[in-house]
């Protein structure tokens, strides 16, 4: 190993073009980033700034036009279970699985004996707090709850580095909060790498370690932002001036004058 | 709460439906009896089924059913796994769902009835004439189902799968079969039913045997008892066959789609 695996995520220099000649879109330009290991890095802008583009990179689910993305010091090419859980928007569970089941669903994609799956499966309900409810069919779970089965599927194989794109745009600002306070405890229990991918500046600035603060057209990191909330964050830091100032500045960097006409 | 409703609600229609059934089976016997109507053109309900207990006892009947079955059998076994093939292609690759889809669409609104003169210059009027015509009948109806099935799909599920690293035989086996199940089996009912259908048609068209041939015969001669016999028994196993499958395809559809697809 050349380089200490210090960093767990390394992109350098991406780029992702769609399409070709005229109709080439630049989604994404010169795109760097690291993430150290055990941090939770949280990447906002608004809607087409490329962000997505960016979490299917990393996932690779979608191949890179130029640059370079590093996992664990090593360049991917496609999907790496082993390192990277990804938990999307919707929970896409498996609606004919149980919760439980749902959870063993990557290492059933491997050769993890039935046994070990439901075990770590079972071990990962205890870490988002549902472990009464593994029997229980996705429709008979709430919106939190399927979120947070979403979240224990992407952590069984105990990754490296735990995607989240836009893990709690569809749910309702109640439960939203009471998960930031479960992802937060989730985070500190399991001392996973975090990259979470919003569009709520509140979320980005709340959660995270270092805010990307990320501009469209092309979609490109126009800011890292520092957040030096003490940990654990309690849920009343939500309403504290600190909070309510690194979001102004983001928000200040996110509202050019040509975004009022949206507004 | 909601469950228990929707319930509710389908035994209330279950039930309608049997009345319905029943008092349509009672109208019938008395409008017999009664002589409303001609007996001799319409007989009543009770004489039909005695009919249809003889003819189900007459050997030579027998041998027509065994022929009509064996025909649908047939080509049913042959045009669901084509069709649905032919829709999964098609659904799973753009180049040749452009290529054809209007020739496909086309062709499905063409009544296909139209060339069954053809099919008999072409194959005679045996066994594969019937079956190549039923086949062509159910294919074009087939093929938009397994369209259809590949489309319902969720994309996000396919994702999913594939960022924990699902190969694509994994991807097939495990989301697009569960998931696309509910449609493949209307394309497995509608293949029967079209099926049948087309064996039938070609069978009164032309044919020296099979139940479709008696139908003619005994309508072409006026003999109405054991014209409506042969057409009850069409329609019962037609029916039971239907439901059966329906009982099947919706327990699938609560199993793979309940709930929301969250």
């Amino acid at each position: 190993m050349n380089t200490t695996p210090h960093h767990v995520v390394d992109v350098s220099h991406l780029s992702k073009t769609f399409g070709d000649g005229k109709t080439a879109f630049r989604a994404l330009n010169d795109v760097s980033l690291q993430i150290k290991q055990g941090r939770f890095v949280s990447v906002v802008g608004p809607s087409g700034c490329g962000k997505s583009t960016l979490m299917q990179m990393i996932s690779g689910l979608v191949p890179t036009t130029q640059g370079n993305i590093q996992i664990d010091g090593k360049t991917i090419t496609g999907p790496q279970p082993e390192k990277i859980g990804v938990v999307f928007q919707d929970a896409l569970l498996l609606p004919w699985k149980t919760a439980l089941e749902n959870i063993e669903f990557p290492l059933s994609l491997g050769d993890t004996p039935v046994a070990e799956r439901q075990e770590r499966a079972r071990n990962m309900l205890k870490l988002v707090g549902l472990k009464d409810v593994g029997h229980r069919y996705p429709h008979e779970l709430s919106g939190g709850m399927r979120q947070r089965v979403a979240i224990a599927r992407g952590l069984v194989r105990n990754p490296s580095l735990l995607l989240m794109d836009e893990p709690f745009g569809a749910l309702d600002e109640q439960t939203r909060t009471r998960m930031w306070g479960e992802l937060l405890r989730i985070h500190e229990q399991s001392g996973t790498t975090i990259l979470f991918i919003t569009h709520s500046l509140v979320e980005s600035v709340f959660l995270a370690d270092e805010v990307l603060v990320m501009a469209s057209n092309p979609g490109r990191i126009i800011e890292r932002i520092e957040v030096d909330l003490p940990r654990p964050r309690d849920l009343k830091l939500l309403g504290s001036e600190r909070l309510g100032n690194l979001r102004n500045h983001i928000w200040d960097l996110i509202a050019k004058p040509d975004d009022e006409i949206d507004a | 709460m909601t469950h228990q409703l929707s319930t509710q609600k389908i035994w209330l229609a279950r039930l309608w439906r049997a009345g319905f059934v029943l008092g349509l089976a009672l109208v019938w016997e008395t409008s017999g009896r009664l002589a409303w109507i001609d007996p001799e053109l319409l007989p009543p309900l009770s004489r039909i089924f005695k009919m249809l207990g003889r003819l189900l006892s007459d050997h030579r009947f027998r041998g027509d059913i065994v022929i009509t079955v064996l025909e649908c059998l047939t080509a049913f076994l042959i045009v669901v796994p084509l069709g649905l093939f032919s829709g999964f292609s098609l659904a799973e690759s753009p180049k040749l769902y452009k290529l054809f889809s209007p020739v496909l669409q086309l062709l499905m609104t063409v009544p296909k009835s139209i060339f069954l003169p053809v099919f008999i210059l072409l194959f005679g009027i045996d066994f594969s004439e019937k079956v190549i015509f039923a086949i062509v009948l159910s294919y074009f109806i087939i093929v938009p189902t397994g369209i259809a099935a590949v489309q319902s799909i969720p994309s996000g599920l396919v994702a999913m799968a594939r960022s924990f690293g699902a190969t694509q035989s994994q991807i097939y086996l495990r989301i697009y079969l569960p998931c696309a199940m509910p449609l493949i089996l209307s394309g497995v009912r509608l293949g029967l039913i079209f099926s049948m259908h087309g064996i039938i048609f070609a069978e009164m068209y032309a044919s020296s045997e099979g139940i479709g041939r008696n139908i003619l015969n005994w309508g072409e001669s006026f003999d109405m008892e054991r014209l409506f016999a042969a057409v009850m028994l069409v329609l019962i196993v037609t029916v039971l066959i239907n439901e059966t499958l329906q009982a099947i395809e919706t327990y699938a559809r609560r199993r793979t789609l309940s709930g929301a697809m969250h």
